[in-house]
């Protein structure tokens, strides 16, 4: 069989977002509201709910400001002086037993010590640009399909090796055939990677793509690794990583404790020409037990923990309040949870069954029952209120919580004759809604079934299925992947460029769907809604063919206005992350970029190479 | 005669462990759904020929008789295959993890042993009496409380009220020495021997009944031996033959109970990781643990059977 | 549970069951007495519920589904009031009737697993016992394997893959794990009652042995079969509640006792008391059936020593 029914798709599907799309991203063991010192707002009367749900919202909408509730920790300048030696111990949300970036699927645990081991082409900035990393500069040709990338030179692999153009041609070959990279580099469209000299390389695409960097800011296709080390012990390399990273490999004991020791002959110095990094070690501990990752935190027994769970926020949030000596780096970025409606299964092909479902979904309930109220904006669109690509339009386009709206539409659909389910005037529609057995989860989906059974025209029939069931339902099987969900628990977008995710979760979802707009062999099995809109298709496309902001913010902005319109998912509430340092460790908020601009943080990874503990 | 017995107890053990790897095997492999997408991220799926060809590496097409054949086979020479999910080695995931479990499982039967033996001889000597009534009382509650939900217990009131012990989590000993570890190991053992310590409680209540009843017993008492003395020297020592079969029966019937109770104290052990492997559907892990599990069972009952053998002369005159 | 009405003929010897019941529950320690008041009262409770349902919701008792944080009328983990008179859990739903509805789950279960356990188990074992030879050599190999299996791990396992979540199919997986034993005392019970001389005589005269086995053996290893049943349904009921709580029984919003326990556990910081009512439940109703499990087993000891 060939390879005839995928061709352009631009995904980027961050592996990070698959292994939190629904494993459980979303917190538990949320302290009872009437306790919480934190949570005052949750003593008012649930009569006063819905007002305070539309004020919430109109603030929420206002440009470019702090949204009410928001939680991101300020990015500040390092003030305290720069030290040498020691190390700090992290507790990590798991174990990650393969550590090969092309290879291995990888989420915040592995994340973190990819990134302490591997440096990438290129990473982001705190306001969400992509600045030089192991890459100095770049440039596109006019057709945006030739990339030219000027690397930085003397750089030299833990094993000797050396950093050159050559090394990312090599590194090609293992990528094209990698399970994580493989996908990313169809998505790119990558041809050919081409060394113009010893340290200039340049990516020739199949197609336009204005913002081809973000590529290279995951791991999965930007983490530079050492070919030779690679090719020689493939299955090795996933204990014995080699990179070009601040860190070397020293210790790795499986569900216990890895250990990374300094690079001597790191690339980087900081801004005053010291060479990088500071910190002697880091131990790396998965400890999966969210209550006991914290204890270890304030007991001393680490130094540092990061966790995805709003419940364990919550916990770390009043140990502070409590007089714990930590510092807390939250963020909450553009991932987003909630739920996708399948739009090949009546009744939810029919929008006002899903319009009506969303405006039936009081977001703030469940993200209560999640126990995440002050710690989890409500979501609205792929972005949260601080990304740039933030539309306030949109946030009041999409169907909010107003019961009487939803059971007015469902009513619509339930007393037409033409019902899509062909069942009978008055009868209740039926759906399925499901999630995998996560705690949070569980609590979450209770909540929205008594929602939508409340209208007593819905019936809600929940089921729990283990991810790999939950994935595999929404994927459906060849040749159409279509799937048989119903309405299934899902999470989308990151921080990376919009084009990365959008580009394939609206490809066509078919190849007969893709055949009847003249697209054909264009068509992805990971469009899950099967959701298809040929003008958001041209928009999409559009917008990785030009780099002007304006332009692709406009672009951007009509898409999530379509998806407002049409619904083909609904949201509970975007992902908060935390890493709790002890106070004396500094240099994780506030790392900057080569060019002296700010990095910034994401899914609770810390950037390490400029840690260090202040006296 | 004896060797007779013997060998046909082998002979139904090996028709146990036949019938338990077959029977676990199928379990796992009538599985619906794709494998691979236990091995590839969605977006890996756009890419068809990585499919086949991990469904060619890992042979997945072959009969079900022959991948069992092959699985078993590995098995025997210590090879339970890796975990499609994590690429860990079964053989080295339960390796890691099952110094926890047993730890547990011992630490559970001493204590169900050592508690059971005073609570079971002073009931016996004061047969009716307070002491009686009340440790029965005492017993029948011990049986019925689930081990999770004891385990909760302990953990809301030795840990959240009293701050005495860690709630969760495990200190190897090799990490930070015994004490640190007998701290977070004997919240869980205690949960789990809740039960066993009930059970034995009243099984070397009900012997010590009988035993103090013979001759033997009145006749050192007649010639004044005190009552402690009577009891230990005399009384104890033919119920231990009970308390060793019980002790051995219980510890392999524990190492599949430890299950629970890792769960609730998020320790990394057997138990938990099968749950994580069922949770993810990682089938080699599932059958892996389970196989392991099942064959210890049965071989320590089979040990503890032959040990009975031996020891008790009644039965080996037949 | 006394309404089992078998007659027991042939082996009359302290009276006849039926006239000696009611003085049986006279005879009872104070205890036992109480514990039999409990389960009575929580199957009847179960059954209760389950008319509720029928009714739609019609008879007095709080909605165990309605979450009163969304429409007005409670809020999460409140305690005791007048409305909720234990309570409500996380989602503010009273816990009262959360309770009452999870001894559905629990009474169905175990009843199931012990109705299949004595009529198949009995049987086999019964069969097994009274016909000896090859059919007892295989039918207890079969026993011991299935014995072999750890049984929570199995349970787990089946469950977790199969992910059903209905009621029967796990009732019926249940006790299917549950015969062995169940044969074992049948048989062992078979073989003391087939040495006596009624049997012995009935088959003198030529009588068929099918005849024999339903009518003289069956009807005197009821007494034993029994005593276990009751010891055997609280252990059911902590192997369901254990599962529950692992998440692994029936599906929410279906409350069970276990899984009630669980969704307490995320709040175990704050309070105990979302873990400790059904934790209470769970734990009486196997006390009970436990002690009159003991005081019943105690009775058929003193029954066939006196023969």
């Amino acid at each position: 069989m060939n390879k005839s029914w995928l061709k352009i798709i631009a995904p980027l599907f961050t592996v990070a977002l698959i292994a939190a799309a629904c494993g459980g991203s979303d917190g538990d063991s949320g302290s009872s509201s009437s306790s919480d010192a934190a949570s005052s707002t949750e003593t008012e009367t649930e009569t006063e709910t819905e007002t305070e749900t539309t004020e919430k919202a109109e603030e929420v909408i206002e440009a470019g400001t702090e949204a009410e509730g928001d939680v991101d920790t300020e990015v500040e300048e390092i003030v305290d002086e720069v030290n040498y030696g020691g190390n700090i111990t992290i507790g990590l949300e798991a174990e990650a037993p393969g550590l090969r970036p092309w290879e291995d699927a990888c989420s915040s645990p592995c994340l973190t010590m990819v990134a302490a081991l591997h440096d990438t082409m290129v990473v982001q900035r705190a306001d969400g640009t992509i600045g030089p990393w192991l890459a100095k500069s770049w440039e596109a040709n006019e057709t945006f399909t030739e990339w030219t990338f000027l690397l930085e030179e003397g750089v030299t692999f833990h094993n000797g090796y050396s950093f050159k153009a050559s090394t990312l041609v090599e590194m090609f070959e293992l990528q094209k055939v990698g399970a994580i990279a493989a996908g990313m580099v169809t998505a790119a469209n990558i041809q050919e990677i081409v060394a113009v000299d010893s340290y200039t390389v340049k990516y020739v695409l199949g197609a336009a793509h204005s913002a081809f960097p973000s590529f290279l800011v995951q791991t999965g296709l930007g983490a530079v690794f050492e070919p030779h080390a690679a090719t020689a012990d493939f299955d090795g390399y996933a204990m014995n990583p080699v990179g070009t990273g601040p860190f070397m490999m020293d210790k790795r004991d499986l569900d216990n404790e890895t250990i990374v020791v300094r690079n001597p002959n790191y690339w980087m110095n900081d801004q005053d020409g010291n060479q990088l990094p500071y910190l002697d070690s880091v131990t790396f501990r998965p400890i999966p037990d969210e209550g006991t990752r914290l204890d270890s935190l304030l007991s001393g027994t680490t130094n540092a923990m990061q966790t995805l769970r709003q419940g364990t926020i919550r916990d770390a949030r009043s140990a502070k309040e409590d007089g714990a000596d930590i510092t807390l780096l939250e963020f909450q970025g553009n991932n987003v949870g909630g739920g996708m409606y399948n739009l090949n299964n009546p009744p939810l092909d029919d929008v006002r069954v899903r319009r009506g479902l969303t405006h039936m979904n009081n977001q703030d309930a469940v993200i209560e029952a999640l126990g995440g109220t002050g710690i989890s904006l409500p979501g609205t669109q792929w972005y949260s209120p601080d990304s740039p690509w933030y539309s306030e339009k949109v946030a009041a386009a999409f169907p909010k919580y107003d019961m009487d709206a939803g059971q007015a539409l469902i009513a619509e659909y339930v007393n037409d004759p033409d019902r899509s389910d062909g069942r009978a005037v008055g009868d209740k529609i039926e759906v399925e809604l499901s999630c995998p057995p996560d705690p949070t989860l569980i609590a979450a989906i209770q909540v929205v079934e008594q929602l939508w059974s409340s209208s007593g025209m819905v019936d809600v029939n929940l089921t729990n299925y283990d991810q790999q069931t939950h994935i595999g339902y929404a994927l459906g099987a060849p040749p159409d992947f279509m799937g048989s969900h119903g309405v299934h628990c899902w999470r989308w977008s990151s921080q990376n460029d919009p084009s990365t995710e959008l580009n394939r979760q609206f490809a066509p979802h078919t190849l007969g769907v893709a055949a009847a707009y003249g697209l054909d062999g264009i068509y992805t099995p990971t469009n899950f809604p099967n959701y298809f809109d040929i003008e958001i298709f041209g928009w999409l496309i559009a917008a990785i063919g030009t780099d002007v902001f304006e332009e692709r913010y406009a672009l951007y902005e009509m898409v999530m206005m379509r998806l407002a319109r049409d619904v083909p998912v609904y949201f509970s509430g975007h992902t908060a992350t935390l890493l709790a340092l002890d106070t004396n460790i500094s240099g994780i908020n506030g790392w900057v970029l080569p060019d002296g601009t700010f990095g910034g943080q994401g899914w609770a990874v810390p950037n390490l190479n400029q840690a260090f503990i202040t006296d | 005669m004896l060797s007779k017995v013997i060998a046909a107890r082998i002979a139904r053990l090996v028709a146990t462990l036949f019938a338990v790897s077959l029977l676990t095997f199928l379990m796992v492999e009538q599985l619906p759904g794709d494998p691979i997408l236990a091995i590839l991220p969605p977006e890996a799926l756009d890419d068809l020929e990585s499919i086949e060809r991990i469904r060619s590496e890992l042979r997945l097409d072959d009969p079900v008789i022959i991948r069992y054949g092959r699985w078993v086979g590995n098995a025997l020479q210590g090879d339970l295959g890796k975990s499609y999910i994590t690429d860990q080695r079964v053989s080295d995931a339960i390796k890691d993890r099952i110094p926890v479990t047993i730890e547990l499982a011992f630490l559970a039967s001493l204590i169900a042993a050592l508690a059971a033996i005073p609570i079971g001889a002073f009931s016996a000597y004061h047969e009716g009496g307070r002491f009686d009534r009340i440790a029965s009382a005492f017993t029948t509650t011990a049986l019925s409380i689930p081990a999770f939900l004891a385990g909760l217990f302990f953990i809301w009131l030795f840990t959240l009220k009293f701050n005495w012990l860690p709630s969760t989590g495990w200190s190897r000993i090799t990490d930070k020495g015994i004490l640190a570890n007998l701290k977070t190991a004997i919240l869980p053992a205690g949960s789990l021997a809740l039960a066993a310590l009930a059970i034995n409680a009243r099984l070397i209540r009900a012997d010590m009944i009988g035993t103090l009843k013979e001759d033997y017993i009145l006749s050192a008492r007649a010639k004044g031996l005190p009552s402690r003395y009577i009891l230990m020297r005399h009384a104890l020592r033919p119920s231990s033959l009970t308390a060793i079969t019980v002790f051995g029966l219980q510890f392999g019937g524990l190492i599949g109970g430890t299950v629970v109770i890792e769960t609730v104290f998020a320790l990394p052990g057997l138990g938990t990781r099968l749950i994580s492997g069922i949770y993810q559907r990682d089938t080699m892990m599932i059958q892996g643990i389970t196989l392991f599990i099942a064959t210890v069972y049965v071989v320590v009952n089979l040990f503890i059977d032959l040990l009975y053998l031996v020891l008790d002369p009644r039965i080996r005159r037949q | 549970m006394m309404s089992k009405s078998k007659d027991i003929t042939g082996l009359t010897v302290a009276g006849s069951k039926r006239s000696g019941r009611l003085s049986a529950v006279k005879e009872m320690p104070f205890l036992v007495k109480c514990a039999l008041f409990w389960l009575v009262f929580i199957v009847a409770a179960a059954i209760y519920t389950r008319l509720d349902r029928l009714f739609g919701q019609a008879l007095p008792l709080q909605d165990p589904f309605y979450q009163g944080f969304l429409f007005g009328g409670s809020s999460p983990t409140e305690g005791p009031s007048l409305d909720h008179v234990l309570g409500t859990d996380i989602l503010s739903r009273d816990n009262l009737s959360r309770l009452l509805h999870g001894a559905w789950v629990s009474i169905a279960v175990a009843t199931t697993v012990v109705s299949f356990g004595i009529v198949v188990g009995g049987l086999l074992g019964a069969f097994v016992g009274y016909a000896r030879g090859r059919w007892e050599t295989l039918v207890m190999g079969i026993m011991d394997v299935v014995l072999a299996f750890p049984p929570l791990v199995l349970l787990l396992a089946l469950v977790a893959i199969y992910k059903v979540r209905s009621l029967p199919v796990i009732a019926l997986v249940f006790g299917i794990l549950s015969i062995p034993t169940y044969v074992r005392i049948a048989r062992a019970s078979t073989l003391g009652v087939a040495s006596r001389e009624f049997v012995q005589a009935a088959e003198a005269i030529g009588t068929k042995r099918v005849w024999i086995l339903f009518r003289e053996i069956i009807p005197n290893i009821l007494p034993s079969l029994f005593a276990y049943a009751l010891i055997n349904a609280g252990f059911v009921i902590v192997v369901e509640g254990t599962l529950s709580y692992l998440g692994l029984s029936v599906q929410i919003p279906e409350p069970t006792w276990g899984n009630m326990i669980n969704e307490g556990r995320r709040d175990i910081r704050q309070t105990i008391l979302p873990i400790f009512w059904p934790g209470l439940f769970l734990t009486l109703s196997v006390v009970s059936l436990n002690m009159l499990g003991d005081w019943f087993q105690q009775r058929v000891a003193i029954r066939s020593s006196s023969l």
